[in-house]
C-alpha cells in the first residue's frame, strides 16, 4: 500500500476513530431499541472509513457539511462525543442544547456546519463556506459530504457548477452505498448514468488547474492525499448498522501489525462478519484537481483486487 | 434633505454598508448585467437598476453575478453567513423563491435555533414582489405571508424611500436571516432621504397619519393606497389613522393594539391573497387581545384568492384600490 503515506501512529489513530464511530452507533442502536433515544436516527456504521479517511486530512478550522446520516462525519471531524450522545437524548448538555437532534448536530468550533435533514442541502452551504474562506484569504478548505441519492437532487449539480465557476476550495465527497432512502440506485437512474461521469462535466480547463495549484496549495495537497487514501482505497461493507466494516485502512493495520495479537483480534472481528454491500466513496473535487491525474481512474476496483494489492506492499 | 427615489435609497444603503464592512458581499442574477459579454460591464445593475455602480466600487469578488441557480447561490449565501461573511442574495422576483425555499426555510431560518443558539446567520435576501407590472402570475406575487409564517426569518416590507434605506441598513447589520421585499411599482417613488447611514429598528410600526375615526393598517405599496383613501375620506369628514407595520416579523403588536384600542374601528389593507395572510393574522391578533375595545367588525381589503392575472384591466381589478378601502371604511364608520 505504497500510496498510503501514513505513519503507524496515525493509522492507529485512524482505526481508533473508526472504532469509536462503530461503537457510538452500536450504542445508539441499543438505546433506540429500548426507546430511550427519541424519534428516529440514521446510523453511519459501515461507512466509517470514508468519513475518517477524508477528515484525517482536515484541520479543526476546515469546514465539512454532513448528511442525515451524519454521526460518523461529526466524530471524524472531532465533535465531542459526550455532547453528541447527550444531543441524541435531547439534553441541554447536547452539542446543540437538545434543540437539533441526530439530524442537526453541528459544531462550528470544529468546522462542522451541520448534519442535514434535507438531502443535498449541505452542498450549496458548503460552497458558501468555501467562498467565505476564499474571500477572507484564509487557508481553509471545505468538504461537502453527500450520498449517491443526493446526486439525483438538482441542487447538487448547481453546486458543482458554482464551485467550479467561482473556483472554490471545496471537495464533494459522495458516499455511494447503492441506495437513496430504501430505493436501489439502479432503479432510479439509467444504467449508463454513473456518479463520476456526471460530475466530470464540471472538470475545469488546464489554465484553471494551474491557477488553482498556485493559489490554493492546501487544496492541492489535500486532494492528492484524498485521491490516494479515499478514492482508491476506501471501502466499507454496508450502510446498515448490523454489518461489519472491511475497510482497507484496517487491512493496512493488519498488515503492519501482523504480529500483534490485540490488533489482529480487532481485524479478525472486522473481517469475520459477511459484507453484503459495498459502500464506495467517490471524491469529486472542486474539480480542477481531477486533472492532476493524467488519466483519472475513478471507477472502483473490486474489493479483492485492492486487498491483493495491499498484500503486495511494504509498510 | 435631498429627494431620492426608492431605488436610489436602496442603492445608497448598499454602497454605504459595503464601504463600511468588508464582510458584506452580494450575489444574484444580473446584479451587474453583461458579465461575460464583450464590451459590456455593469449594463443593468440588476433587473431594476438597484445595484448599479456597485461593481465599479467594490469589484467582481464582492459583487457576484450568478448562474440561474437560486438554490445554489442562496444556499451559498447562507453558508457564507454561517462562516463569517454578511452576504446579500438577490432573488430577482420573490416568486423564484419557489426553487430555493429549502435553503431559506429549512436551512438559513433554522441554523441559530437548531444549532443551540451557537450559530449566527447574518444573511439578507432581497427580492421584488407585487402586482401592477403586467407580468402575469409568476412574477407578481406578494409572498410575504409564507416567510412571515416561518420562525427564524425576519420579514421587512418598506413602503417609502426613507424606510427602505434605514431598514436595509438595519437588515445588513442584523445577525439573523432577513427577507427584504421591495415592491417593484415603488422603485420610482420619491421621498426625502438623508445622505448618511441611519437604521430603523425592526418591529417598530410607523404611524403614517393620525386620525380618530378608523385605523387603517397597510403594508408595503398598500400604504400609498391607504393614504389616497384617507385623503378621499377626509374630504367626507372621516379622519383615518394609518399604521404601517414595516416588518411583519417581528410584528409591532404593541403599536397595533394601542391604536386599535384607542380608535376601535380597524381596516386592514393587504396586497397578498387572503387565506392565512398577514391581514388575517393581524385581524386575529386584534380580535384576540382587544376585542372589548372594538366598536365594529375588523374589515379586510385584500386581493382575491386567485393568481395575479395578466390583462391590465383584470390586474387593476385584482389589486386593492383606494375606492375599495374607502368603501370598507365607510361600512364600519357609518353604521
Amino acid at each position: 500500500m505504497s500510496g498510503l503515506q501514513l505513519s503507524h501512529d496515525k493509522l492507529i489513530e485512524v482505526y481508533r476513530t473508526m472504532r469509536m464511530i462503530r461503537r457510538f452507533e452500536e450504542r445508539v442502536m441499543d438505546e433506540m431499541a429500548t426507546g430511550d433515544v427519541p424519534g428516529n436516527t440514521h446510523l453511519y456504521a459501515g461507512q466509517e472509513a470514508s468519513a475518517v479517511g477524508v477528515c484525517l486530512h482536515l484541520n479543526d478550522d476546515d469546514y465539512i457539511s454532513s448528511t442525515h446520516r451524519g454521526h460518523g462525519h461529526s466524530i471524524a471531524k472531532g465533535v465531542e462525543i459526550d455532547g453528541m450522545m447527550a444531543e441524541l437524548f435531547g439534553r441541554a448538555t447536547g452539542t446543540c442544547g437538545g434543540k437539533g437532534g441526530s439530524q442537526h448536530i453541528a459544531d462550528l468550533r470544529k468546522g462542522m456546519l451541520g448534519a442535514n435533514g434535507i438531502v443535498a442541502a449541505g452542498a450549496p452551504i458548503t460552497c458558501g463556506a468555501a467562498l467565505s474562506a476564499k474571500l477572507q484569504g484564509t487557508n481553509q478548505v471545505a468538504v461537502a459530504f453527500a450520498g449517491d441519492g443526493a446526486m439525483n437532487e438538482g441542487v447538487m449539480s448547481e453546486s458543482f457548477n458554482l464551485a467550479k465557476i467561482w473556483n472554490l476550495p471545496i471537495i464533494f465527497a459522495i458516499e455511494d452505498n447503492g441506495f437513496g432512502e430504501a430505493t436501489a440506485n439502479a432503479h432510479v437512474r439509467p444504467a449508463a448514468s454513473r456518479v463520476v461521469p456526471r460530475a466530470m462535466t464540471f472538470q475545469p480547463s488546464r489554465s484553471m488547474v494551474r491557477m488553482c495549484l498556485r493559489f490554493m496549495p492546501r487544496l492541492a495537497r489535500l486532494w492528492s492525499a484524498l485521491a490516494r487514501v479515499v478514492v482508491q482505497r476506501c471501502y466499507t461493507s454496508t450502510c446498515r448498522a448490523t454489518m461489519a466494516t472491511t475497510a482497507v485502512i484496517q487491512t493496512t493495520i493488519a498488515h503492519r501489525k501482523r504480529k500483534r495479537r490485540c490488533v489482529r483480534n480487532k481485524i479478525a472481528w472486522s473481517t469475520s462478519a459477511s459484507a453484503s454491500r459495498k459502500c464506495r466513496c467517490w471524491i469529486l473535487p472542486n474539480s480542477m484537481l481531477l486533472i492532476r491525474r493524467s488519466k483519472p481512474k475513478l471507477t472502483m476496483p473490486s474489493l479483492p483486487r485492492v486487498l491483493h494489492r495491499s498484500r503486495g506492499c511494504r509498510p | 434633505m435631498a429627494k431620492k427615489s426608492f431605488r436610489q435609497a436602496l442603492n445608497e444603503a448598499l454602497h454605504l454598508e459595503m464601504a463600511r464592512d468588508p464582510r458584506v458581499i452580494m450575489m444574484g442574477e444580473d446584479l451587474t448585467g453583461g458579465a461575460g459579454a464583450k464590451g459590456v460591464k455593469d449594463a443593468w445593475g440588476g433587473a431594476f437598476g438597484v445595484t448599479k455602480g456597485l461593481l465599479d466600487a467594490f469589484g467582481p469578488e464582492r459583487i457576484r453575478d450568478t448562474p440561474i441557480s437560486e438554490a445554489a447561490f442562496v444556499g451559498a449565501a447562507a453558508g457564507a453567513a454561517l462562516t463569517g461573511m454578511r452576504p446579500i442574495a438577490e432573488i430577482m422576483f420573490v416568486d423564484f423563491a419557489g426553487v430555493c425555499l429549502d435553503q431559506i426555510m429549512n436551512q438559513a431560518a433554522k441554523f441559530r435555533f437548531m444549532f443551540g443558539g451557537r450559530a449566527k446567520t447574518p444573511l439578507v435576501i432581497r427580492a421584488t414582489y407585487g402586482a401592477g407590472s403586467r407580468s402575469g402570475s409568476q412574477h407578481t406575487q406578494a409572498l410575504y405571508p409564507i416567510f412571515t409564517h416561518i420562525p427564524g426569518l425576519k420579514v421587512v416590507i418598506p413602503s417609502n424611500p426613507y424606510d427602505a434605506k434605514g431598514l436595509l441598513l438595519q437588515a445588513i447589520r442584523d445577525d439573523d436571516p432577513v427577507i427584504f421585499l421591495e415592491h417593484k411599482m415603488l422603485y420610482d417613488t420619491v421621498g426625502e432621504v438623508p445622505d448618511g447611514s441611519y437604521t430603523i429598528p425592526f418591529g417598530e410600526a410607523r404611524v403614517v397619519r393620525d386620525g380618530k375615526d378608523v385605523m387603517i393598517v397597510a403594508i408595503g405599496r398598500m400604504v400609498g393606497v391607504a393614504e389616497e383613501a384617507a385623503r378621499q375620506l377626509a374630504s367626507e369628514g372621516i379622519s383615518a389613522c394609518i399604521v404601517d407595520p414595516r416588518t411583519t416579523s417581528p410584528l409591532d403588536e404593541d403599536t397595533l393594539l394601542e391604536v386599535a384600542e384607542k380608535i376601535g374601528r380597524v381596516v386592514i389593507v393587504d396586497e397578498a391573497n387572503p387565506r392565512c395572510s398577514v391581514a388575517t393574522d393581524i385581524s386575529a391578533l386584534l380580535a384576540d387581545k382587544c376585542f372589548d375595545a372594538l366598536k365594529a367588525p375588523i374589515k379586510l381589503v385584500t386581493a382575491p384568492h386567485a393568481p395575479v392575472p395578466y390583462a391590465p384591466n383584470l390586474e387593476d381589478a385584482y389589486i386593492p384600490t383606494p375606492e375599495a378601502v374607502s368603501k370598507a371604511v365607510k361600512s364600519i364608520v357609518r353604521r
